[in-house]
């Protein structure tokens, strides 16, 4: 049987006051939230910036070096404004669910689309990168016509170059091979807790 | 009944702008959203993380704190589904969990520091292993929350928060005998 007295004891243990070096950690974190806040709400302006920037650069530049170098800035501006979206939806997600279960439901679909676009990306990678080595080559040589003139143009250029991009190539797949195993995770635990929440529903409704 | 109930838009009846409530929050839930953020993480550096999560989110949803609820629940309520989001994510399974040296007065003889300092590391590592949906319901309980509170936090009946918190209290207590 139940000994209240001791219920109200773990109460006491639980509520003791934390410690004041634990207390001051948080208050400096609470001083940092602030700006990191208004960071959050300022991330849109920072990748327009970042993409007019590159537009320009791109205009007042030719060719090269200077294109590659915007284009991969613009690459990472979006890729962090996605970063950072995701972690205010996030943020959003949390505040408007109605409760742990109301969450669980709506990251559990949040971590199946993701993991249907990650899977997409991982199919397409390889005939977007054969079809990108077409389309690059075409736009600087209009005149190669056939699958066998881009062979023998394809031969002729630095095996440099080839290295270059398979190192992206093979980056890029572990990167995506990664967040699929980690979203795998992710819903194999959400899936745990949907059930501890189910098992507990059918318990009240028994009682 | 979820967060939409505590917050919707913003108003004068709120109590203030939006630094004045996260002073508020901060001044008066530190160890409220500690002690949630202890009940789901048990290592030290990712629970300053996920309390950095947390203090965020408040930050984020104060701009629709309407204040038809205490602060203290609203901010209990965000760092119950923060901290679920986290368990999805990254949580650690629960392991011995180190107390700050400060955690306990110096008042007491040592023997009975030693003693309550070995009864809250079992007592949190015991709730560190209840089910989630038992653990969120006693830690508000313990928090001194009222049912009809904790029923909005949690988005759950009264009646079905005081089950919730009846079986996690026996658990609770047959962990620790065990342990």
């Amino acid at each position: 049987m139940m000994i209240e007295r001791e219920i109200d004891d773990f109460t006491l243990l639980w509520t003791e006051e934390v410690g004041s070096e634990e207390e001051q950690i948080v208050r400096k974190l609470a001083g940092r939230i602030g700006l990191r806040a208004q960071l959050l709400r300022y991330a849109d302006y920072g990748i327009a910036l970042a993409v007019s920037g590159g537009i320009a650069l791109l205009v007042l530049t030719d060719g090269s070096g200077a294109t590659a170098l915007s284009a991969l800035l613009l690459v990472l501006a979006m890729g962090w404004s996605t970063w950072k979206r995701q972690a205010l939806w996030e943020v959003e997600m949390n505040v408007a669910a109605a409760g742990g279960e109301a969450l669980l439901e709506k990251a559990e679909a949040s971590g199946r689309a993701r993991l249907k676009r990650t899977n997409v990306s991982l199919s397409a990678l390889m005939p977007a990168f054969l079809l990108s080595l077409w389309f690059g080559a075409r736009l600087y040589h209009p005149e190669l016509d056939s699958l066998a003139e881009l062979q023998a143009y394809l031969r002729g250029v630095p095996v440099r170059a080839f290295a270059g991009a398979g190192i992206v190539l093979i980056g890029l797949f572990a990167f995506l091979l990664r967040s699929r195993r980690s979203i795998a995770g992710e819903l194999q635990r959400i899936g745990e807790l949907r059930d501890e929440y189910r098992l507990e529903s059918r318990r009240e409704r028994s009682f | 009944m979820g967060l939409a109930s505590l917050a919707t838009t913003a108003s004068p009846a709120s109590g203030g702008s939006k630094e004045q409530l996260f002073a508020e929050v901060t001044a008066n839930c530190t160890g409220l959203i500690t002690r949630i953020a202890l009940s789901y993480e048990a290592d030290a550096v990712l629970r300053r993380e996920l309390i950095q999560e947390i203090l965020l989110a408040i930050w984020v949803a104060l701009g629709s704190f309407r204040g038809e609820a205490s602060i203290k629940t609203f901010a209990a309520s965000i760092a119950q589904k923060r901290c679920i989001s986290h368990v999805t994510k990254r949580a650690r399974e629960p392991r011995q969990v180190e107390l700050p040296p400060d955690l306990v007065s110096g008042s007491p003889p040592p023997d009975e520091i030693a003693l309550r300092n070995d009864q809250k590391r079992r007592l949190v590592e015991s709730i560190q292993r209840l089910p989630v949906p038992q653990r969120e319901a006693i830690v508000l309980c313990f928090e001194g929350f009222s049912y009809g509170e904790m029923a909005d936090i949690l988005g759950i009946t009264p009646n079905a928060v005081m089950l919730r918190c009846q079986r996690a209290k026996s658990s609770l207590k047959s962990m620790m005998e065990r342990r």
